[in-house]
């Protein structure tokens, strides 16, 4: 069957370039290496945003304050207590999970805008939080962070922290890729498809609503926990409205609700700034000229595209081998 | 000082009224949330500095000409960006507010880069003074020009065919189009009516506030700020809510401290949505998402 | 016998209007029921009622459990399972996903299991998987399994939208207007399989219009008229019911 020659196909190429990518230290420059590395923490972050906006189908604008709070919890953790990288990170993990659950209840009493709104306010009153946040935070200038030390492990340098980071992301990744495809992620993605008929087949939508903000938050402070040990500090101006549309767009481009839709847009759109960064408003110029381009031709994204010219690439929201 | 608070609050509230009022009557009319309207507030500022400033034209003539050009500007996009996909769910057609507000704040930036623009004070009428408090012309000048703005639109809507319509469509914005209404027509009115009054709020504060390109993101919030307090979606409510925002912020400011100030919006949306979302006009009913 | 299903003085108000006032009936185990009415008789409304997606006063009990004040999904969890008017199939998912989704209740992969894809998440999966083409297969439309829901016809979709409903056994299947668009041929189908299910023991509500269906199909008709219960039996007796012609007076279909 051909598709199972796909499938061995697909598999192949996935590994070569797992394999590219761990060997990438050895091969490449610093500067692709960093490149690299926030390539794959846009990935995490677009993944963990795709949670509510893609498989929920629900807008909202805090996408950046769970990226901020995983940054910033991972680096107090660092900076103020004593305790060793594994408990910031985690600790940064569990705190972007416990706001994404606190997020979502408002969304289950408030209408499609209204909790756009409030997020948004959200958004910003943690942005006030981080340039207030004095000794704790560091306030606007931000604070320096100790470069992680554990078990004989030392991640100082660039190539350290990045096959660290890509391990991660591999990790996230792949957790991701299994809920899609077991109960949960089919479950929400049927909350979001129709509430009631996913009621009458007995799935508590408060729930499942609830689940993909607490998911949302969990990966998406994952990645800002790598964000700042990539950095080495951590600072207000990261995570402001600029931000907030890169995830848009990364979702956007890549496809939303899908699995690899937030991975195909995080790469293309980290490679492409670099050299807009110099000319002001470019960036966004381009953003929007992208946006406007996909909303009205492409709405389901790039891979969304790509799926309706070759229906058998499209996700399985199914665990077990076909 | 109280005095003097509340009179400051009143004239920068009613700049939120404007942009609350002009953003309310676009989502109650066509069911569009506009993310881009403080982006267009902004634009319709840096339009008018170019034609007062820049060309050096009068105040009458600068200040028409920008509001026909953010007219013009709102029917192209309600015509070609807007219109084309108002079929689909509202996630994407909020998705293309905010690339539209992106839009704006790129290009102004490309042409201004990240500096601020003083606009020379335009009116020389001494300061009013009442008691011990001072009103400035300019704020006089804001004041009153926003009464008069609200008044006519209220009038308009209450009593004009046109305005008739837009109740009709405020019940049910897709039912309108059942009743025969020419719905491209009349959403490329709203979108007009929208903007402009985006544009006359973006002349009335730009002789008294810098520019810069990022302000209509800190404005987008505080409308919603507004239409959140005074009822979402209720158009006397946007108008109210901006006022009492404008006054709350000022006496916060007064009061506790400007530090303050600066997430007093955010915390009034927060508050209001999370304990009663009906808002002050609003009604009570939540509905469920 | 203790009534599969038991309404007991069930009304519902919106806002001054009373859509179903005071509505008593029973249907038995593995008896077919239909509800009538002209338009606006609050059939539809009813069906809502019991299956909690409004508030009723009044009583409904399933076997012995009372249904009331029971939030939707709580209601279904107890055996009561409904197809939708305008189709309530996720349109963006393929037919056998649509069946795994209503495998929810007994294939529950617990989050974190399911993330790690451990081996008890990967087993129950597989079972899920093979239950819902078991399903898919009695039903004859093993060939549509992955096919999207979006690319196929009403009469496909009402009948995997039953098929999805029933994944996991039920008591109580309410079908809301199930042969709306549907070819004589295809309400042929419906009819044979409803008439399985009641053999197999599960009760059958259904509000219709087709009437030629519903006189074929039911063991019970239940005709209601501005909110009220105007007439219960057999479809022979209510068709000679004076108070249900003059109800349809001018609707030649019921003579």
């Amino acid at each position: 069957m051909s598709s199972t020659w796909g499938k061995r196909l697909g598999l192949a190429a996935s590994a070569l370039v797992l394999l590219l990518l761990f060997a990438a230290p050895k091969l490449a420059n610093g500067y692709i290496i960093y490149i690299l590395a926030m390539m794959c923490i846009n990935v995490v972050m677009a993944t963990g945003f795709n949670f509510v906006i893609g498989f929920l189908g629900q807008l909202v604008f805090a996408n950046t304050a769970f990226f901020g709070i995983g940054a910033y919890c991972y680096s107090i953790v660092m900076v103020h207590t004593g305790l060793p990288f594994p408990v910031a990170f985690l600790a940064a993990c569990i705190a972007g999970g416990v706001a994404g659950l606190i997020v979502g209840l408002p969304a289950l009493r408030l209408t499609g805008f209204q909790l756009a709104i409030v997020t948004l306010a959200f958004n910003e009153l943690m942005r006030w939080i981080y340039l207030h946040s004095g000794s704790i935070g560091g306030g606007a200038s931000g604070m320096e962070l100790p470069d992680p030390q554990f078990l004989g492990l030392e991640l100082i340098n660039d190539r350290q922290k990045y096959v660290f980071i890509l391990a991660v992301t591999v990790v996230a990744i792949w957790m991701v890729r299994n809920i899609a495809r077991s109960t949960v992620g089919r479950a929400i993605v049927s909350v979001g498809a129709g509430e009631l008929a996913a009621a009458s087949l007995t799935i508590p939508p408060v729930r499942y609503k609830i689940a993909a903000f607490g998911l949302s938050g969990f990966f998406t402070a994952i990645a800002g926990a790598l964000f700042a040990l990539l950095l080495g500090r951590v600072a207000p101006e990261s995570f402001s409205l600029g931000q907030l549309l890169l995830g848009f767009a990364m979702v956007m481009v890549g496809g939303m609700g899908t699995v690899v839709g937030p991975i195909l847009g995080a790469i293309l759109l980290t490679a492409a700034p670099e050299f807009l960064r110099n000319i002001a408003g470019a960036e966004e110029i381009l953003y929007s000229f992208l946006l406007i381009g996909l909303l009205l031709f492409m709405p389901s994204g790039l891979f969304g595209g790509l799926c309706a010219l070759i229906p058998s690439l499209r996700e399985r929201h199914l665990g077990a081998a076909q | 000082m109280l005095g003097q608070l509340i009179l400051s609050g009143i004239s920068q509230g009613a700049i939120y009224a404007l942009v609350a009022l002009g953003m309310t009557v676009l989502y109650r009319t066509t069911a569009v949330l506009n993310f881009g309207y403080g982006d267009t507030f902004m634009l319709g500022a840096f339009v008018f500095y170019v034609f007062l400033k820049i060309a050096q034209m009068p105040f009458g003539v600068a200040a028409l000409l920008t509001v026909a050009v953010m007219i013009g500007v709102g029917l192209v996009i309600e015509r070609l960006l807007i219109r084309p996909i108002a079929a689909r769910p509202h996630l994407l057609i909020a998705m293309m507010t905010i690339a539209i507000s992106y839009l704006f704040r790129g290009a102004t930036r490309m042409i201004w880069g990240r500096d601020v623009q003083p606009m020379p004070s335009l009116f020389d009428f001494p300061p009013v003074f009442i008691g011990d408090m001072v009103l400035t012309s300019q704020s006089l000048v804001i004041m009153v020009a926003a009464a008069v703005l609200v008044i006519v639109f209220f009038s308009f809507f209450n009593y004009s065919a046109l305005g008739k319509l837009m109740q009709a469509a405020s019940h049910s914005p897709r039912g309108a189009a059942l009743i025969g209404i020419n719905v491209p027509l009349f959403s490329a009115c709203m979108w007009g009516l929208s903007v402009a009054i985006a544009a006359v709020a973006g002349i009335l504060v730009a002789p008294v506030t810098l520019l810069y390109p990022d302000m209509g993101a800190a404005t987008l919030l505080k409308a919603f700020a507004a239409m959140t307090l005074g009822g979402f979606g209720n158009l006397g409510g946007a108008v109210l809510g901006g006022v009492v925002l404008g006054i709350s912020e000022q006496l916060c400011g007064g009061y506790i401290s400007t530090s303050f100030m600066d997430i007093f919006p955010y915390l009034v949306i927060l508050v209001v949505l999370l304990v009663y979302p009906a808002g002050m006009l609003g009604r009570s009913e939540i509905t469920r998402v | 016998m203790t009534p599969r299903l038991k309404l007991e003085h069930v009304s519902v108000q919106f806002a001054g209007l009373r859509a179903v006032s005071d509505v008593s009936f029973d249907v038995a185990p593995g008896e077919i029921c239909a509800v009538i009415g002209p338009n606006g008789a609050g059939k539809s409304t009813l069906f809502n009622a019991i299956g909690g997606y409004v508030r009723a006063t009044g009583h409904v009990y399933l076997n012995d459990t009372l249904l009331s004040g029971k939030s939707v999904h709580q209601i279904a969890a107890t055996g009561v399972r409904r197809t939708f008017q305008n189709g309530g199939l996720f349109l963006d998912l393929t037919v056998i996903e649509n069946v795994v989704v209503g495998l929810h209740q007994s294939h529950n992969v617990p989050l974190v299991a399911g993330a790690l894809a451990l081996p008890s998440a990967r087993r129950m999966e597989a079972e899920a998987i093979r239950k819902a083409r078991e399903l898919l297969d009695l039903m004859g439309i093993l060939n549509l399994e992955q096919v999207l829901v979006r690319d196929l016809s009403s009469g496909q979709r009402r009948i995997i939208e039953i098929a999805r409903a029933l994944a996991v056994p039920a008591k109580l299947l309410m079908l809301d207007e199930p042969a709306v668009g549907l070819t004589t041929l295809e309400i042929e189908h419906l009819d044979q399989v409803l008439k399985a299910l009641a053999r197999d023991g599960i009760s059958v509500l259904l509000v219709e219009h087709v009437l030629d269906l519903v006189m074929s199909v039911s063991d019970k008709v239940v005709v209601l008229n501005s909110g009220m219960r105007l007439a219960e039996g057999t479809p022979a007796e209510v068709k000679q019911d004076p108070a249900v012609l003059e109800a349809y007076l001018g609707y030649s279909e019921l003579c």
